[in-house]
């Protein structure tokens, strides 16, 4: 493995692989987002892959956007950000909506399967009787 | 209470010498200890209770003397029964239903082991955990929970933190267990054993969460957990320091994770049995690394070598034991030369290779403290061979010959005569072996505990005459001994009452004159396999119905026993736990309802092929609340619809069950799907 130097663990960027191959470039501060991978940025200095392998790189890289939407979040307003939000689950299929929950309470990422936990549920009330899926 | 004026006299000899001879203080007060206990015995049992006069703590450390068992032990009196729940410090929980109020009752306990309560899961944890007081969590050092498939990571880690002193935790088998499980896992601190075999969802990442959370792991076991790469294994490496025992067995690991492992300065036992993607290059890190290693296993390590085998020896010459079963075809010069180096080898396993005169006589000269060897399928095992090896040996204590076939009853003399200690002899398929070797055996080795005589032809009635000598005898195996009759089974019931596993599977000679010795000289009998033991009839089973020791009892294909036989066995066998009725088609339902209504510690139960009819069937899976495994196969008098009930009836219970595929696109899809979901597994045959 070749370590990469970085001045602040801040700006050392970590690359994260999907489990169908597709690597993403991503920066410490937003792994740590993700509670699971939390431990392993703290307890083991020069790691530089994580690989991920019980999920898709579509879905790897929708987590990413939020993820980096949320460290950029506190300068914005609230309108703003419940706009990406809608943006953000606009036409997403149920299938993808639950491939999501499912990675972001492996990865255990709070703010993000509680947003989309609340999206489906707000889609369930909305369904009627007759609807199927 | 007022004492009496002791009618004993002081000043009697006795008493007086052994008061005032020199020996240590704790022998003397254990002397009067006794001696009131026995004085007020006879004194006071008339009136009032004796222990009522002694403190808590003497009645305890008498207590711990008694050699019963505790639970007869809780049932004396109050006294008695106070004593033992405060010093149980294990327990094993069977049924669910009891686990709240015994939790309560014992709240000393260190070890809990919640295996077989069936469908633990996150509700009854927190229940257990909210209700009331819970110190019986602040003194548990070991949890089981092996296949407790119930329980998700939020039960576990409410668990785990509820634990403080947590020093070992098993969760094998558990196979749904992934990362999130591994991360409540990491929340112990104290963390120093960990079994987490055939937990298949755990990844690198939930690995690297337990090396990071519990750095004092001594001992860690990830065999099947196929998702762990070299990556896993580097972080391990570089965090739990102090690891002492590691098994990576069946991981898809490289020779990479060799090199992490070889920096682990404490490591004394590794196994990694069938890591096919682990060749001699990484053996070669094993070298130089791991100081300490005493016990290394490469079994089933195809890429393996010799010389990689040799590179690990050459580093570690202090090392105890060594298992390379079916990964090498043969020993090579250089290997056999280091083997003459290690002398401190206890234990050699080295089933599957060829060997010869040679390389036995290497062993038999230089390995004089081998406590077991092992040469199982062994190509080239003569009588020479071992004759070298047992003469050089004498500690002997386990000796695995299976499928030697070359040996005859000169070998078996000569092991005879030069190991006394000998307590294991496998002798499976050594057809040459007759009554004149055992005569040895049964003369010189009697702390023999184990004997596997299964396939050998040669076994007659006056061997197993010889062999009842062996009055240790634990384990016995003569499946396949066509030639022996009720005759030689009296002798052995006759002599070897410590019995607890017998194998008599296709002895067809055997009737019920020798199951009636066995029954009156056996009582300790835990394991019995009958199959295929033509003659036996119901007066025989009736006969091994008072075994009430009896767990394990296989009955395949035994045409003349009916339902009187079985109602006798589910009446008196309480502890029956797993039974094999298979092509026994003369039982019919009387003896399934008496199945249903007693047997009720039932695990595991084979009806294929048996005549019982739909409603005793659902009976039978709705009553037994701890069976976990059913073979359902060919039932011709149940209907679908009846299966289906009966299915229904025990889907939250039961793990496996077994149906014949035919009914495959019969049966309706929704109970399919169900089972699926509650983590119940259907096999078809």
């Amino acid at each position: 493995m070749s370590k990469e130097k970085a001045s602040s663990s801040s700006s050392k960027m970590i690359s994260l692989k999907s489990c169908d191959g597709f690597i993403f470039e991503v920066e410490a501060s937003i792994v740590m987002k993700m509670q699971m991978l939390m431990n392993l940025i703290d307890g083991f200095d020069d790691i530089v892959t994580i690989p991920l392998p019980n999920v898709l790189g579509e879905h790897l890289a929708m987590i990413i956007e939020y993820c980096k939407y949320q460290e950029e979040a506190a300068i914005v307003t609230k309108e703003a950000k419940e706009k990406f939000e809608v943006d953000f689950v606009n036409g997403m299929s149920n299938v993808t909506l639950k491939h999501l929950i499912r990675a972001a309470d492996y990865l255990d990422i709070n703010s993000l399967f509680n947003f989309l936990t609340q999206v489906l549920a707000d889609r369930i009330q909305d369904m009627g009787d007759d609807d199927e899926d | 209470m007022n004492p009496t004026k002791p009618r004993c006299n002081f000043n009697s000899p006795s008493l007086f010498r052994s008061l005032t001879k020199p020996k240590s203080t704790q022998i003397q007060n254990i002397n009067i200890l006794f001696f009131i206990f026995i004085y007020l015995f006879i004194e006071l049992m008339l009136s009032e209770s004796v222990f009522c006069l002694l403190t808590e703590d003497l009645l305890i450390r008498i207590l711990d003397r008694v050699n019963s068992d505790r639970k007869s032990l809780r049932l004396v009196c109050k006294e008695f029964h106070r004593v033992e729940s405060t010093t149980r410090k294990t327990i094993r929980i069977l049924r669910i239903e009891f686990l709240l109020g015994l939790l309560q009752k014992y709240c000393n306990i260190e070890s809990l082991d919640l295996s077989v309560c069936p469908r633990i899961d996150d509700g009854a944890v927190s229940v257990l955990l909210s209700h009331g007081s819970v110190n019986w969590t602040r003194r548990i050092k070991r949890l089981v929970l092996s296949r407790a498939t119930g329980l998700g990571y939020v039960g576990l880690e409410m668990l785990i933190r509820a634990c403080p002193l947590l020093e070992a935790v098993d969760v094998s088998h558990c196979c749904g267990y992934g990362d999130r499980e591994a991360s409540a896992l990491s929340c112990a601190v104290r963390l120093r054993e960990l079994n987490m075999d055939k937990c298949l969802g755990v990844t690198d990442i939930g690995l690297a969460k337990i090396a990071v959370g519990c750095s004092k792991l001594e001992s860690l076991s990830l065999k099947w957990c196929l998702e762990i790469s070299d990556l896993g294994i580097d972080l391990l490496s570089k965090k739990c320091l102090e690891l002492k025992f590691l098994d990576v067995s069946y991981l898809k690991v490289t020779s990479e994770s060799l090199r992490s492992i070889a920096s682990l300065l404490k490591l004394e036992v590794f196994i990694m049995v069938g890591c096919y993607l682990v060749d001699d290059v990484g053996l070669r890190f094993l070298e130089k690394g791991c100081p300490l290693l005493k016990a290394i296993d490469v079994s089933r390590c195809n890429c393996v070598s010799p010389s990689g085998l040799l590179s690990v020896i050459s580093g570690h010459e202090g090392l105890e034991q060594m298992d390379a079963r079916y990964c090498l075809s043969e020993l090579s010069a250089p290997l056999i030369n280091g083997l003459k180096n290690l002398n401190h080898l206890n234990i050699i396993r080295i089933n599957g290779v060829r060997v010869s005169d040679f390389i036995l006589q290497i062993i038999g000269t230089n390995c004089k403290s081998l406590v077991e060897l092992g040469l199982s399928k062994c190509i080239g095992v003569t009588n020479m061979g071992i004759m070298q090896v047992v003469s050089g040996c004498g500690n002997l204590k386990t000796l695995d010959l299976t499928c030697c076939r070359s040996i005859t009853d000169v070998a078996i003399s000569t092991i005879a005569n030069s190991c006394p200690n000998l307590a294991c002899l496998k002798l499976e398929s050594c057809d040459m072996v007759t009554e004149v070797g055992l005569y040895q055996l049964g003369l010189s080795c009697l702390m023999l505990e184990e004997l596997d005589l299964t396939d050998c032809s040669g076994v007659n009635d006056i061997a197993l005459k010889y062999i009842s000598r062996c009055s240790e005898l634990v384990r016995l195996k003569l499946g396949l001994c066509t030639n022996i009759s009720d005759i030689g089974l009296a002798h052995i019931a006759c002599n070897c009452t410590k019995l607890t596993e017998l194998d008599l599977y296709r002895c067809v000679r055997i009737g019920d004159d020798g199951l009636a010795a066995l029954a009156t000289g056996c009582n300790k009998l835990t394991m019995l396999n009958l199959s295929y033991c033509n003659r036996m009839t119901d007066t025989g089973l009736k006969c091994i119905s008072n075994l009430g020791e009896l767990s394990d009892l296989e009955l395949r294909a035994i045409p003349n026993i009916t339902s009187i036989g079985i109602k006798a066995v589910a009446i008196n066998c309480k502890r029956l736990a797993n039974l094999d009725l298979k092509h026994c088609e003369k039982i019919n339902d009387s003896g399934f309802w008496a199945l249903a209504f007693y047997a009720q510690n039932l695990l595991q139960i084979n009806m294929s092929y048996c005549n019982v009819s739909d409603h005793v069937l659902c009976l039978l899976m709705s009553n037994l609340k701890r069976l976990q495994d059913a073979k359902l196969v060919h039932l011709t008098n149940v209907t679908v619809q009846g299966l289906e009930l009966a299915l229904r009836s025990c889907c939250g219970r039961i793990k496996k069950v077994k149906l014949q595929s035919s009914l495959r696109f019969s049966i309706s899809s929704e109970i399919l799907e169900t089972f699926n979901a509650r983590g119940c597994k259907i096999r078809w045959d």
